[in-house]
This record gives C-alpha cells, structure tokens and sequence, in this order.
C-alpha cells in the first residue's frame, strides 16, 4: 500500500468506526457454521486491523457506495 | 427433453433452518414445470450417500446446495460432508450453486479442475442477518426477506435457462436493490437495517463464480 493509499484507508476506517460505534454493540449477523459476529466484534477487528476487520472496511465503503448512486 | 435438478437442504440448527426456508419457493415453481425433474434431498436425506447416489443415477444438470461450507467442503445433514475433494468428480459437465460459506475460494477451483462446468458461491462467509425472536420459525423472519430475495433470484434466473453470468449480473443488483431500498419503519422494527445493509453488501462483494460464465441449464 502506497502513503496515499494508507492514508485513505485510515479515513475509511475511521468513517466505518463511527458508523458502526452508533449501531447496538450486542447486535449480531449470522456467518454460517453457527457462529456470530456482533456489532462490538466487528469494531474490536476493525480497530485491530486484521484481515476480517480490513474486509469489513472494504465492504462498508463499497455499501456506502452503492447507496449514493441513489435508488434504481 | 426432461432436465433434471438436485437440491440439497439440511435444516438441524437455526442457519440450515434458514437456507432451507429460502429454497422452498424455487421448488414450489419448480415441481410444476413439467420439463424440470426435480430431486430434493431434504433434512435428513441431505447425506453424502444419497447425493452421490443422485448424482451418478440421475446426472443432474444443476445441482444447487444449500447447508454449512468451507474452503474445501459442502455440508448436509448434521454437517456431514456431502461434497469435497474426493468426491468433487462426480459433478463433471454440471452446474453448481452452493448456498454455503467460503467453498468458491478453493473447492470451487478444485471443481473446475475435475471437469465440472460452472461453480457459483461465495468466496467468504455468507451473511445473515436475523431477527432471534423469529429463528423458530425463518418463514416469518422480515429481517431475511432482502437475503432470500436474492438467493431465489440466482437460482430462479438459472433454473429458467439464464447463463450463469447473467444470473449473477441480476443478483447482484436485487443486492443493490435491497441495499438501497431496505430501512422503512415497517421493514424494520428494531432498528437493524445498517446491519443488515452490511450483510447484503458483504454477500454481493463475495458472490462469484468458477468455470464457464455462459453455461446455462
């Protein structure tokens, strides 16, 4: 990852973190294998910066995406 | 010509009691098309045995699994696993769709190898999102309805003879679609629609496919 390429996925983390600090800590997704991940979960991957967290990023960004080229 | 159709769907915990759910409306559609044989392998009959059973005897053209998954296996009943590397032979020239976590990634590829025709699934966990005072009864859980809306649109686009490019073209944008117009208070009455937003987002971002994009049924 180049500086600016850093730097941008910084802000991005930071706009998912305070997206998902507003949602219930306790609430969960189901991933299969009957296991769950809650909202408190998916910020303690993301602040960790792991691979889980990093996709969680990715996704996010992409979701918000999606929703500001507005409905079809 | 009759084609011919297997299905999978395990339901021994709350996750395969939502995918088999989600299967039920394809097979309502299904079993009165007179030139689709359908076989499903249902709740305790989803055993590796009889999917290979099936498989040799009746050379579905489509097979479509639903159930727990990895990289390297499909699940079925209590999480026996009904397909793998080593029997991942027995579905050369079929199309497969698995419902299941993770299995594009490698069993996918490994599909491919063997000779199988198209592999569609995910190359991550798949998401839901449920509301737990429903999860007895999945049928009536509105939190899933934008999941299996698109579930049911990639198997409904290939069932009626859709390539399978084609058929993840359209699912991805019924994720779009639900992405965008998810959240009324109606849909949502206890406030999980960024949540759900996510898991729809995360599906569509690793939903994908293996082999021959222009296969069809």
């Amino acid at each position: 990852m180049t500086r600016e390429e850093n730097a941008l996925f910084n802000e991005q983390k930071k706009l998912v973190l305070a997206r998902f600090k507003t949602l219930n800590p306790e609430a969960k997704i189901m991933l299969g294998g009957d296991k769950e991940v809650s909202v408190k979960e998916l910020i303690s991957h993301i602040e960790n910066g792991d691979e889980f967290g990093k996709k969680v990023v990715k996704v996010q960004i992409k979701m918000l995406q999606v929703l500001a080229r507005g409905a079809n | 010509m009759v084609k011919s159709f297997l299905i999978t769907r395990p339901n021994h915990d709350v996750n395969t009691s939502y995918l088999h759910s989600f299967a039920k409306d394809i097979l309502k559609i299904v079993k009165t098309t007179r030139d689709i044989h359908v076989t499903d392998l249902d709740g305790d009959k989803a055993t590796r045995d009889r999917v290979e059973e099936h498989l040799t005897r009746e050379n579905p053209r489509l097979v479509f699994f639903n159930g727990h998954g990895d990289r390297i296996k499909i699940c079925g009943h209590k999480n026996e696993a009904i397909l793998d590397k080593e029997n991942i032979w027995l579905t050369k020239d079929k199309m497969i769709y698995a419902l299941a976590c993770d299995c594009l990634e490698e069993l996918g590829e490994v599909a491919i190898m063997n000779g199988t025709t198209a592999f569609i699934g995910y190359r991550a966990r798949f998401m839901i999102v449920i509301d737990p005072s429903r999860n007895s009864s999945p049928d009536k859980d509105k939190n899933v309805v934008p999941f299996k809306k698109a579930c049911f649109t990639l198997i409904n686009a290939l069932v009626f003879g859709n390539t399978v490019s084609k058929s993840i073209e359209l699912t991805k944008k019924e994720y779009e679609h639900s992405i965008r117009s998810y959240g009324t208070s109606e849909d949502d009455p206890y406030g999980d629609t960024p949540l759900i937003r996510f898991a729809l987002a995360w599906n569509l971002e690793f939903l994908g496919m293996e082999g021959d994009p222009e296969a069809s049924f």
